[in-house]
């Protein structure tokens, strides 16, 4: 018998999150006892669980050691755990209007949201879904959202931030893991956004009005009541679906459009991918450096589920949307700068998971990302290669030598001090950390694609 | 500006001697504000709504007639 508390789990003093013998079990301590009660009497659990709004969890028996819990639940597993610093705008803001959603029904039922946090939202089945069972309490009538703060700090100012300043703005949740600062926010957002009146209201006023009335002699509780509180909810729904990314193209965001694959290659390519997804027949794929998920889509249709990580926000938004349009349950597109990959966070640097953490996925799909690490960003081949190889046991990995357009172009402006980079220094490098398990060229290129098996278990 | 604000604040305040008890702290500052936000967001709601049906009226008044509702042919 093995026990470990979940180490993100320790604010909320009504329950907690355990594994046992591997299996994640959520304690409901006598603390949260007449909430939780509450939640499942009132109907909303089973309204909010039927509508996939909130993870389905079932009642079992207290095992040894939780006998003074007042209920232990087993939630629906989530595939794989991502932070909101690694959504796309698209995820964050339907992550955000979920929230809400849930809050107006809640309040509906007499029972409101004790906190907002983006951590309390994950992604099962292709949609966001609301995790933490323990975030409902009673409603007392005329008290305010406390959780209204929280709520502006992880979606709202983010989101704007994104909308309206620039699309990596995303980028400063993970500086801020606990939400953006209104302040930081309110000054940061164009002048523009003090005439949009959602933003006047919820942030600027907001970041005003904190600063205003938080010192001085201690203030009574203002009510505020339900009706209000739901005109609040809705105001909040209207600004954020107001929230748009202004239309603009990266780099990365027209790749395929506009690259130098011919129909042929990029034919080919897909070939080899197939073939290897139907050798090695993969439950977790991961797709490095996916784009807007091209690959990705075969290891859906092959029957694995789907991590596509691409570090331009763009190109992993027009993925998103590109998942949601076709109603695609398997793949989970995230932003995650690959010469960087998420580390862990948070309280003893173990409260948010490294990416490694997250992992092994099956195999991972590594398809023109080689010479974008090697050659833009410096990191030695080997180095690559035992990275990956603490990612995945199987590896589809092509190869981009050096008279390839796109290396030349990364060569163009600055000196060749990468004399290692070739077919044999690849194979080289790969060799010590897999197996080649089979090669091809990529049809009408120099290009070279793997198929690679890790050595010895991570 | 700053002082029609607290007018405001202190009119739709209540003042409830009870604690806005939450284990997260959810600021002082941004409870007082959200009271006059939710107020302001209600009163928006409320003027939208009248405007609507003054807008409706005056178009009626000039022989206009509102589409009918879905359903009914």
């Amino acid at each position: 018998m093995s026990e470990r508390r979940e180490p993100s789990s320790y604010r909320d003093p009504a329950g907690f999150l355990f594994f046992r013998d591997g299996v994640l079990l959520r304690h409901v301590a006598p603390a949260g006892a007449a909430d939780y009660d509450a939640l499942l009497s009132s109907g909303l659990y089973e309204a909010l669980a039927l509508e996939g709004l909130l993870v389905p969890h079932e009642e079992v028996e207290p095992p040894e050691g939780h006998e003074d819990a007042h209920r232990v639940l087993r939630p629906r597993v989530i595939p794989f755990v991502s932070y909101p610093y690694e959504w796309t705008f698209g995820e964050r803001r339907d992550a955000g209007l979920l929230t809400l959603s849930v809050q107006r029904r809640a309040l509906e039922r007499g029972l409101s949201l004790k906190d907002a946090s983006a951590y309390n939202v994950q992604f099962l089945d292709g949609r966001p879904v609301f995790i933490d069972t323990l975030s409902f309490e009673r409603y007392p009538e005329g008290r305010p959202w406390v959780a209204y703060r929280q709520f502006c700090e992880h979606f709202l100012a983010p989101l704007a931030l994104e909308a309206t300043g620039d699309h990596r703005l995303g980028r400063l949740f993970s500086s801020f893991p606990d939400g953006v600062p209104l302040d930081l926010a309110s000054r940061l957002l164009p002048f523009r956004t003090k005439l949009r009146p959602g933003l006047a209201l919820h942030l600027h006023l907001h970041s005003w009005g904190q600063g205003r009335y938080s010192s001085g002699p201690a203030r009574p509780s203002p009510t505020v009541s339900k009706g209000r509180l739901l005109d609040l909810v809705a105001d909040l729904e209207a600004c954020l679906a107001g929230l748009r990314l202004p239309r603009r193209t990266s780099t990365w965001s027209d790749y395929y459009a506009g690259t130098n694959y011919s129909p042929e290659a990029l034919e080919s390519k897909k070939e080899f991918v197939r073939a290897a997804l139907g050798e090695v027949r993969p439950s977790v794929v991961w797709d490095l450096g996916a784009n807007t998920g091209l690959f990705s889509r075969l290891a859906s249709e092959a029957g694995a589920f789907t991590v596509a990580m691409d570090g331009d926000p763009l190109a992993s938004e027009g993925h998103y949307r590109d998942v949601v349009g076709r109603g695609e349950r398997r793949v989970l597109p995230l932003v995650v700068d690959l010469s960087s990959p998420s580390p862990s966070l948070g309280w003893d640097g173990r409260e948010r998971r490294s990416l490694f953490e997250r992992g092994p996925a099956d195999l991972a799909l590594a398809l023109a990302l080689v010479h974008h690490l090697a050659i833009g960003a410096n990191v030695p081949l080997g180095s690559i290669a035992s990275s990956w190889a603490r990612m995945a046991e199987w590896l589809v990995v092509e190869f981009v030598p050096k008279s390839d357009s796109q290396v030349q172009r990364m060569l163009r402006s600055r000196e060749d001090v990468f004399p290692g980079y070739t077919a044999d220094g690849f194979e080289a490098a790969f060799g010590r950390e897999f197996e080649v398990c089979r090669r091809a060229g990529v049809a009408g290129s120099e290009r070279s694609l793997y198929l690679l098996r890790r050595r010895s278990p991570a | 500006m700053a002082r029609d604000a607290r007018v405001l604040v202190l009119l739709l305040l209540i003042v409830v001697p009870r604690p806005a008890a939450a284990y997260i702290d959810p600021g002082t500052g941004s409870l007082v504000i959200q009271a006059l936000i939710a107020g302001l967001v209600t009163a928006s709601v409320i003027f939208r709504r009248a405007f609507g049906r003054v807008f409706g009226g005056i178009l009626r008044l000039f022989g206009r007639r509102q589409p009918p509702p879905p359903g009914r042919t």
